[in-house]
């Protein structure tokens, strides 16, 4: 009896753009969260547990967010894995956070499948205004300074802004489910987003990395 | 550059972190990039994610176990590390040889990893079929004869195929798909694709689905074109194995 090695079918596939180059200086010591990576990338067997016990939860949750789906979101979890064993040596720990690394990753693939399928994901039964006026308590993510300067930078962004932003980037809405949603013209919904995201990442000082492109 | 080329450029750059852009706007973004020798910008995209990152102000859903396993079985497996070879004093030099190749050798026959750290087709499916859930199911309809085993907890399996045709793999490969219960049946998972080499009479080739299968109800080889088809036209259907 003899074996053979399967070949996997070869996908276009987009890769993020990874590095994260912030105004804030350079950190002195790597922490944990990131150290996982640079394991992961040096083929330490113990960090592909804590990568998964990690990472797995927050990829999930915008997942299943953004495609409405559990079935999809399930799906795109394990692309977005794939690619992060793919690309994990790609991460410095130097220009930005894990998550931050990870959650660029994230995004684009979700944004891929949206576009794959063919299709924005069906409206939400729950009243998208009405969810984000409600005031919640902090996640039970890990608050990074990366996190916490991004959460201070959004309060400098007008409600409407942070409303729009909020509707595209964490529950995947197209413009036009947007200004569905909020009433707005399809116009006002791109120049909302479109100019929020330019004031963070003037606040932010967020700099092209070295690479620039695409991965 | 105008201020107007640079305004549109950003807009275009926002579009696309937040949105993402179609085939035609991606093109649009390429050329203004491109006409001011510019590369492409990835602040855009690192904003949008750190902005989402601060958004997700709910407590995360715990992903499934099945998820979890799907993701283990995704991951880079480790290499076996090397044998260590100590010094021996010179008159057991031999001994030590001939044990260490005695060990090699029981390493070997014993271990499932191959030296490329991946879990030889045979002894996977030999580990398969001492764990608790693993479905074993025939191949129908004759030549070629065989089964597949699957264990859905760890989405691992194997297919063994006994005088299944060779393929010319510059011409055309086989392609495994998975009838997932829980998703339309029009759209199997791709399993991959392999060869089956000429010479031999029997393989055994490995099920590694890197789209969760959520409820195994058949496996299915086609024959397709060269590195396999996302949508198969179910033309050329060779074998098929579902519950008895």
């Amino acid at each position: 009896m003899t074996s053979c090695a399967i070949v996997r079918s070869q996908r276009s596939r987009r890769g993020p753009r990874l590095e994260i180059r912030d105004a804030s200086e350079a950190r002195p010591m790597t922490n944990p969260t990131d150290q996982i990576l640079i394991d992961v990338a040096a083929g330490k067997p113990a960090a592909v547990e804590a990568c998964l016990r990690h990472f797995t939860p927050p990829v999930w949750n915008i997942a299943r967010r953004y495609l409405h789906n559990d079935s999809d979101a399930e799906d795109a979890t394990q692309e977005i894995f794939v690619d992060l064993w793919k690309s994990a040596d790609r991460f410095n720990a130097e220009l930005g956070s894990a998550m931050t690394f990870v959650m660029t990753l994230a995004r684009r693939r979700l944004i891929d499948r949206n576009r794959k399928r063919g299709r924005m994901p069906t409206a939400h039964s729950l009243s998208d205004a009405q969810e984000l006026a409600e005031d919640r308590p902090p996640d039970a993510l890990e608050l990074t300074d990366e996190v916490s300067r991004v959460s201070g930078a959004m309060q400098e962004l007008r409600p409407s802004q942070r409303e729009v932003l909020e509707l595209a980037l964490v529950h995947g809405r197209s413009h036009q489910q947007i200004s569905d949603t909020t009433g707005m013209a399809l116009g006002t919904v791109k120049s909302h987003a479109r100019r929020g995201l330019m004031r963070v990442r003037e606040l932010l000082g967020v700099k092209p990395s070295d690479s620039g492109g695409d991965a | 550059m105008s201020a107007a080329h640079l305004t549109r450029l950003e807009e275009l750059q926002a579009d696309d972190a937040i949105w993402g852009v179609d085939a035609v706007t991606q093109q649009e973004l390429a050329d203004t990039l491109g006409s001011v020798d510019l590369e492409g910008d990835d602040s855009w995209e690192r904003s949008a994610a750190l902005l989402t990152i601060a958004m997700q102000n709910d407590t995360p859903s715990e992903p499934s176990p099945a998820l979890m396993n799907a993701l283990r079985a995704s991951a880079p497996m480790p290499l076996p590390e090397a044998p260590v070879l100590h010094r021996w004093p010179q008159p057991n030099i031999i001994l030590a040889a001939a044990l260490l190749t005695l060990s090699v050798v029981v390493w070997w026959t014993s271990s499932p990893l191959t030296e490329n750290g991946i879990v030889a087709p045979q002894a996977l499916r030999q580990e398969l079929m001492q764990v608790a859930g693993t479905a074993v199911w025939d191949w129908s309809g004759g030549d070629p004869v065989g089964d597949v085993v699957w264990h859905g907890p760890s989405q691992r399996g194997a297919m063994t195929f006994r005088d299944l045709p060779p393929n010319d793999p510059k011409r055309r490969q086989y392609q495994l798909w998975i009838v997932d219960g829980k998703r339309d049946a029009a759209h199997p998972v791709d399993g991959g694709v392999f060869d089956m080499p000429t010479g031999q009479s029997e393989v055994v080739i490995p099920i590694d689905p890197k789209i969760l299968v959520h409820e195994a109800q058949a496996f299915v080889v086609t024959v397709e074109t060269v590195g396999g088809v996302v949508v198969s036209d179910r033309e050329q259907i060779v074998v098929l194995a579902k519950p008895q």
